[in-house]
């Protein structure tokens, strides 16, 4: 039954109807082209251009001309806005030799449109990435996932607007990241994540701008651990690294250093307490830490002091003697306010005869503490803390996996120990 | 508690609303008129406007709203509102615009963007939306051909 519905719509001026289109997937929004002359080239104007894997496959080979053609007038008719975002997506096949997709050819387009953001994941990156990318003055943010493929950083890179740069599955030659980064003078977000360092020598990160860094080597996978990471970013703000411990690290300058997440594991082939005691040294200055490691994989004798440190979490696999490397980690963080706990702990742990001092964060500063994954046996741990955390306002405990009854069975426990503060609340989740 | 600064606000048709000072601020109109008034601390100041009532009343609803709720209970929330009629829908739009609010606007054009992804093809959408097609059947055959691959 055809009802009498006011056009409301179409009084919608038309940039908010192009804002309407950029939630539609691209095929759709070219369909509202047919709607009416009002909407004849609306999806024109379209400020974000996306295609996906979804819509690749769905083209039949005998489209495949048409599309290309569509292609070619969505992103070369003169008169056109600039782009905000070109993405595509999820593909393996886009540059499919039977299909022929000139995609490099997009991209310049894309580039000559004054687009602000690309975002590509495809196969072979490294052959298709024409050089005027890394010459484009409107790019703010680049994303690409580049499966094994090398990408070719050309001499005169200059990207003078790109403010994030992401990098995945990448992999570099000789000092093209060093490179790379010199010549990005406003970058502020950097990661390289899952990256290829088979042929690297030194990670090289010298950049004034830069408040983000994530490394993320995924635990030595890849590998190459023979090279060095080097990083001055006096405007660093956040750090991450996942690697296991390489080669060495140089960390200057590091004074704007508020928050490092850090998971790194063991390297046999090196001097590993050495290195990573580098590396830890080089963060002193942070706010708020979060480590993962799953051995004692720095001497506490050789810890800096970490004077800012008022927030730590920590966990990993666990390890014997983990105890006393905690307390002494704790004695170089003198000011700390909140401790995160994520660690197994086996029973007969001897946090009752620890032969070292309370650290004096314990008496003084520390108001919250965390404890994930409870079990039953780190009572002796929790027991320890509600003795010697003497101004302890939360004591939150995570159980995990335990029963009902067993819950209240702890509950009933925790609530007996003795607390030597006397604003502590202890909350069982 | 902080004690907030409360703005009245007056629509055309004389009903007051006091709105915190912070929510109301999220509209780029109010934020601009009060700063051209007096920038230094007030409170219950009187602002005079002229936008439709019913708008206003919902636009004021949204954005406080927006402010209490946890952002995982927001989606929730948010999709609630916003499933209300093109008509509805419409003068939302219009408070949105009118008073410049970003995140209303946004709410609004993604709710009709889903609309548009519900119908099945083009006559559904014309008749949602009771849109006229004024296409000659020549410049509607062009339209199909450029899009073939697009099964229109």
């Amino acid at each position: 039954m055809a009802m009498c519905v006011e056009d409301r719509i179409s009084s919608f001026p038309d940039h908010i109807l192009c804002h309407i289109l950029s939630f539609l997937p691209i095929e759709e929004a070219v369909r509202t082209s047919i709607i009416s002359t009002k909407w004849r080239y609306l999806f024109a104007s379209i400020s974000t251009i996306k295609f996906d894997g979804h819509l690749m496959r769905g083209l039949a080979d005998r489209n495949v001309d048409s599309f290309k053609n569509f292609v070619d007038r969505l992103l070369k008719f003169p008169d056109q806005v600039s782009l905000d975002c070109f993405r595509l997506d999820d593909i393996v096949s886009w540059n499919d030799k039977d299909r022929n997709f000139d995609v490099s050819d997009w991209i310049c387009a894309a580039l000559c449109r004054g687009v602000k953001e690309i975002d590509l994941d495809l196969d072979n990156l490294g052959d298709i990435l024409p050089a005027v990318l890394f010459t484009c003055h409107s790019l703010v943010t680049l994303k690409l996932v580049a499966v094994g493929s090398e990408i070719t950083v050309p001499s005169d890179v200059c990207l003078g607007n790109l403010k994030t740069l992401q990098l995945r599955n990448a992999s570099f030659v000789g000092d093209s990241i060093h490179r790379l980064i010199s010549n990005c003078h406003v970058l502020e977000d950097l990661a390289f994540i899952h990256c290829d360092s088979d042929y690297l020598r030194e990670v090289n990160i010298q950049s004034p701008s830069l408040k983000r860094l994530v490394l993320d080597f995924d635990l030595g996978e890849s590998g190459n651990l023979d090279y060095v990471v080097v990083i001055n970013a006096p405007n660093l703000v956040y750090f991450q690294y996942t690697d296991a411990v390489v080669e060495g690290y140089t960390l200057t300058n590091m004074k704007s250093l508020e928050k490092a997440r850090l998971n790194i594991c063991e390297n046999d082939s090196i001097d590993c307490e050495t290195s990573a005691t580098h590396l830890i040294q080089g963060i002193r200055n942070v706010r708020s830490l979060s480590l993962t490691t799953d051995e004692a994989i720095f001497r506490t004798s050789r810890l800096p002091i970490f004077h800012n440190l008022i927030e730590f979490e920590y966990g990993g696999h666990g390890f014997n003697g983990i105890e006393t490397w905690l307390v002494e980690f704790l004695h170089c963080a003198p000011n700390l306010e909140t401790l995160n706990l994520n660690f197994p702990v086996d029973a007969g742990t001897r946090w009752k005869a620890l032969p070292i001092e309370v650290p004096s964060c314990l008496s003084f500063h520390l108001k919250e503490i965390e404890i994930s994954c409870f079990v039953t046996h780190m009572i002796e741990m929790v027991s320890y803390f509600l003795d010697n955390a003497m101004v302890l306002e939360n004591l939150i405990i995570r159980t995990k996996g335990l029963s009902v009854t067993q819950t209240r069975k702890v509950s009933n426990q925790l609530l007996q120990l003795l607390k030597s503060s006397k604003k502590c609340l202890i909350v069982i989740l | 508690m902080l004690l907030s600064k409360n703005s009245a606000l007056e629509s055309k048709d004389n009903e007051i609303f006091e709105v915190e000072e912070s929510i109301a601020i999220q509209s780029e109109l109010i934020k601009t008129m009060t700063t051209m008034v007096n920038s230094k601390a007030y409170v219950n100041e009187r602002n005079q406007m002229v936008p439709e009532a019913r708008c206003r009343k919902q636009a004021n609803y949204h954005v406080e709203q927006n402010n209490k709720i946890v952002d995982e209970e927001l989606s929730d929330w948010e999709s609630k509102f916003f499933e209300v009629d093109m008509d509805d829908l419409h003068e939302l739009f219009m408070a949105a615009n009118y008073l410049e609010i970003e995140s209303l606007l946004n709410g609004v054009t993604k709710r009709v963007g889903d609309f548009i992804k519900a119908c099945k093809n083009v006559e559904v959408i014309r008749q949602t939306f009771g849109i006229n097609n004024d296409f000659a059947a020549q410049q509607e055959e062009e339209i199909r051909k450029l899009n073939s691959w697009n099964h229109i």
